[in-house]
């Protein structure tokens, strides 16, 4: 099952196409589909160090979100995670309900202890985890969340909301504002 | 232009802040500079506040500039996203539209496709794009570009900084000609150290014939131009700075050959001990120091100038403890003992070890240091597990362990489990007896032999038909990698060959897939190269070959 | 270092009957590993470090296509998609094995193209 819907929103960031020939007036939107995803069945290592079950941990029932992002990138993941941190302000006493979850698709480089600090960076706050692990794990999930980069340089900006009230997966493609990225939170029902 | 925009322009230029703010000295001016555009720290010792995606609020703690523009100012391309140079002398330069035709060549002109076109900026006009993100044109930039909140003076401060960035040509450089350098220690192996020179050298005359044939054949010079652009027209050259005596020494020798000819950026290297001074060198001058042959190298989350090929031989130990870490919950409670040989390797060894085990928090291993030369006996080993009892122990000395190791089986309350390097037993390692082989895990930092045997074809290329047995085979394909991620990122380079742009290039570059090691990898900031190390069990039957038992990365 | 080389001299030098001296044609199995399990096979091991030990036994027999490809003048060909095969442990705290589902190729020189990539 598929259901696209395909948004158009202003003031929105979706940076230059490399690829396309995108004329001026298609910057500034982001994609949003409905998916349904598969999650494999491994284990990866949060940022303390501790092995965790990708899968318990994100169909817990508890409302999750998930990016692919690595400590030394530019452009994209400094952006992406200004929106973690935002939606963890904007919610106050409320951030613990919500549950983020960043993956490194640069598990070569990125240790538990440079996961840590990358967090440390962004003032996170208790309920944002972030992941490393085997290389081959991470590709698997970047596989099922249909994002697969073969490279980390060929990396693009998706993050995934999941609605815990039938367990299918929002998915944005594109760089947001911080309010859009709550309100698009807010509305896959987990607030 | 709407009627909305030119207002909104107006204002802006209105109240953009005032340039003509009192600016400090010069080096000041650097230091306060590259404070906020690396570090996001404003002169008063705050963090730089800015706002991204319209309405998020960020300190300049984490990220800044440099997170997106790069040191040199030279931008950045990362999948669909462009970010463009910041420094003066491309920012105070009209940018022209792309001219169709010229995107096959790795220029400025292909860079610049992705980018709209924009008149020359002024004081005045970068301050209102940095302070409002509206550009001369009055376009809002993209809200990935924050909005930063800048006083007039840190932000002329600023401004002034970035016209330093990149802007004069890096010594080393002349107009058709690039000169490199490789350090050689007296002492080194002589075959060490023409392992280590025959690639570079190789790279170095494979790109001035080209060079020379382009200038007496049109043809060849249209293709050279296709294939690397503006890097064609230019020679190399590659001198040897011999350092001899006390390394206390060495940075008067490297200040000399430096003032008598310059080089761009240092290439390989060799020393059969310290590196240290070469990197301090390198670091204080801003001299790119590309890939060295030592085991020792110098760590730091900070230094900036020598890319090293991997951790050094402590990236065994690490991958040790990241090995063990993985089955903690089985060993939990009991004891964790590590023999080290006593000296740089053995030492380099366990502190890889100790420092990734206590940063996953777990109880220190206990520590038995054997003094340099006195063997190894199996007395020694019955001693250290009947003290501790221990579930894991770790070895790390050469092959002399291999015999009161065997003996040690026959205990009952032998260690489950043995870790040893098999880089320090050698050859040896396959003379490890079966009974041995099942407790016995080793560390391995390369491809394995049988796999790496694919890559022979791609390594003798370098060798220009000499015999590869007259070679190190680990130093040679060592400077392979350093000569290919050099000619890649010198292609990459759209003819601005500024040496931290080359670092920067380098750290924008794809993993790659090369002889020795199972992968490479970089990224902005990233300096070893090499972040893997197998572990590895010994197979069946006579001649066994390695059998892995980890990813080649063991997170 | 020195004792490292000799290994490396010792399998890129010597030792006829490695793969790359075989004749084009000729090849090795390789798996490209898509999950795994525990199987304590009556051992009574923990399901969760059983989980995750066989995800770090499995993924380590994985091969890298790309890896095959860069060295130069190597193709893969698939055999069989999601095959099961079953391999011990081979942990000395803990029992059991771990079933690992793999892609199976052959992994051979190239018969049509022996030239290495330009650059590599
Ligand atoms: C999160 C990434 C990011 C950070 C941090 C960032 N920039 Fe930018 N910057 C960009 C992007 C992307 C653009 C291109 C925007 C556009 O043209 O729409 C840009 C554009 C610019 C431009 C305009 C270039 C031109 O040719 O018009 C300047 C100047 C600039 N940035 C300076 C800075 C300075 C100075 C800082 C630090 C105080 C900074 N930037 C921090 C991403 C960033």
């Amino acid at each position: 099952m598929r259901i696209t819907l395909v948004r158009l929103l202003t003031l929105l960031l979706v940076p230059y196409l490399v690829a396309s020939t995108a004329p001026a007036e298609e910057l500034g939107r982001y994609e949003r589909s409905v998916e349904r995803y598969a999650i494999p069945d491994v284990v990866l290592t949060n940022q303390n160090g501790d092995k965790v079950r990708l899968k318990s941990l994100l169909e817990s029932g508890q409302p999750v979100a998930v990016d692919f992002i690595y400590a030394t990138c530019t452009t994209i993941c400094p952006i992406l995670s200004a929106g973690y941190a935002h939606l963890q302000r904007k919610l106050g006493s409320e951030s613990s309900k919500v549950h983020l979850v960043s993956i490194t698709i640069d598990p070569e480089n990125d240790t538990p202890p440079i996961l840590k600090d990358y967090l440390a960076k962004y003032q996170a706050r208790p309920g944002w985890d972030f992941l490393t692990g085997s290389r081959r794990d991470i590709d698997r999930v970047m596989t099922a969340f249909n994002a697969y980069f073969r490279d980390k340089m060929d990396h693009k900006p998706l993050t995934f909301i999941r609605m815990p009230k039938d367990g299918s997966w929002v998915r944005l493609y594109g760089l947001m504002n911080g309010i859009d990225f709550v309100e698009e939170y807010r509305q896959a029902g987990n607030l | 232009m709407s009627r909305l925009l030119i207002w909104t322009l107006l204002l802006l230029t209105l109240s953009a802040p005032a340039t003509g703010a009192v600016l400090p000295s010069a080096e000041e001016i650097q230091r306060l500079g590259a404070r906020m555009y690396r570090e996001g720290i404003l002169p008063d010792g705050q963090a730089m506040k800015a706002f991204v995606s319209n309405d998020v609020a960020v300190d300049g703690t984490a990220f800044t500039c440099v997170s997106c523009h790069l040191r040199s100012g030279l931008g950045s391309v990362e999948g669909e996203v462009v970010t463009p140079p910041t420094n003066g002398r491309i920012l105070y330069q009209e940018r022209k539209p792309y001219i169709k035709g010229k995107e096959f060549v790795p220029s400025v002109a292909n860079y610049a496709k992705y980018l709209p076109v924009r008149p020359a900026y002024t004081d005045e006009t970068l301050a209102t794009l940095i302070s409002a993100g509206v550009d001369p044109t009055g376009r809002s930039v993209l809200s990935v570009m924050p909005r930063y909140e800048l006083e007039d003076r840190d932000m002329a401060i600023l401004i002034a900084y970035l016209k330093t960035l990149s802007d004069r040509p890096s010594p080393g450089v002349g107009k058709q000609e690039i000169r490199f350098a490789t350090v050689i220690v007296e002492g080194s192996d002589p075959v060490a150290v023409e392992s280590m020179v025959t690639p570079l050298q190789f790279s170095v005359d494979r790109k001035n014939s080209l060079a020379k044939a382009a200038g007496v054949n049109e043809r060849v010079a249209r293709m050279g131009y296709n294939m690397l652009g503006d890097l064609h027209g230019y020679t190399f050259t590659l001198t040897r700075w011999i350092l001899k005596g006390d390394p206390a020494t060495w940075r008067a020798q490297l200040e000399e050959y430096d003032r008598k000819e310059p080089a761009f950026a240092l290439l390989g290297g060799i020393s059969p001990g310290t590196w240290e001074p070469v990197h301090r060198f390198c670091e204080e001058r801003g001299i790119p120091d590309l890939f060295p042959v030592v085991d020792d190298p110098v760590l730091s989350d900070t230094d900036w100038y020598t890319h090293y090929l991997s951790r050094g031989v402590r990236q065994e130990g690490e991958a040790a403890a990241r090995y063990l870490h993985g089955m903690v919950e089985l060993i939990r409670d009991r004891a964790i003992v590590q023999v080290i040989r006593d000296g740089r390797r053995g030492r380099a060894l366990a502190d890889g070890f100790r420092t990734v085990w206590a940063e996953t928090g777990h109880t220190p291993a206990v520590d038995i240091v054997l003094p340099a030369g006195e063997p190894l006996t199996a007395e020694a080993l019955r001693q250290a597990v009947a003290g501790h009892k221990p579930a894991v122990l770790i070895l790390w000395d050469d092959a002399g362990l291999i015999n009161p190791l065997g003996e040690l089986m026959a205990d009952p309350s032998r260690p489950g489990m043995i870790v040893a390097s098999a880089t320090w037993l050698g050859s040896a390692a396959t003379t490890v007896p079966e009974a041995l082989r099942a407790p016995l895990f080793l560390t391995w930092p390369y491809r394995l032999p049988q796999d790496d045997k694919r890559y022979d074809i791609a390594a003798r290329k370098v060798l220009a038909g000499k015999r590869p047995d007259k070679y190190d085979q680990v130093i040679l394909r060592q400077s392979y990698i350093t000569q290919d991620v050099l000619g890649r990122a010198l292609m990459m380079m759209r003819g601005e060959f500024y040496r931290d742009f080359l670092l920067d290039t380098i750290g924008m570059m794809e993993d790659m897939y090369y002889p020795l090691y199972e992968r490479v990898s970089f990224g902005p900031g990233q300096r070893y190269a090499s972040k893997g190390c197998y572990i590895v069990q010994l197979g069946k039957g006579e001649n066994p070959q390695f059998e892995k038992r980890s990813e080649w990365v063991i997170q | 270092m020195k004792a490292a080389v000799l290994i490396l001299a010792a399998a890129l030098l010597g030792s006829p009957g490695l793969a790359a001296d075989k004749p084009a044609g000729e090849g090795e199995i390789a798996y490209i590993v898509n999950g795994y399990r525990y199987d304590p096979a009556g051992s009574g091991g923990d399901p969760d470090t059983g989980h995750s030990l066989c995800g770090t036994r499995c993924n380590a027999i994985s091969a890298d296509s790309v890896d095959y490809m860069m060295g130069g003048g190597w193709e893969m060909r698939k055999l069989a998609a999601d095959r099961e095969i079953v391999i011990p442990l081979d942990n000395p705290f803990m029992k059991g094995n771990c079933i690992c589902t793999v892609d199976e190729f052959l992994a051979r020189r190239s018969t049509r193209n022996q030239t290495v990539r330009e650059g590599q």
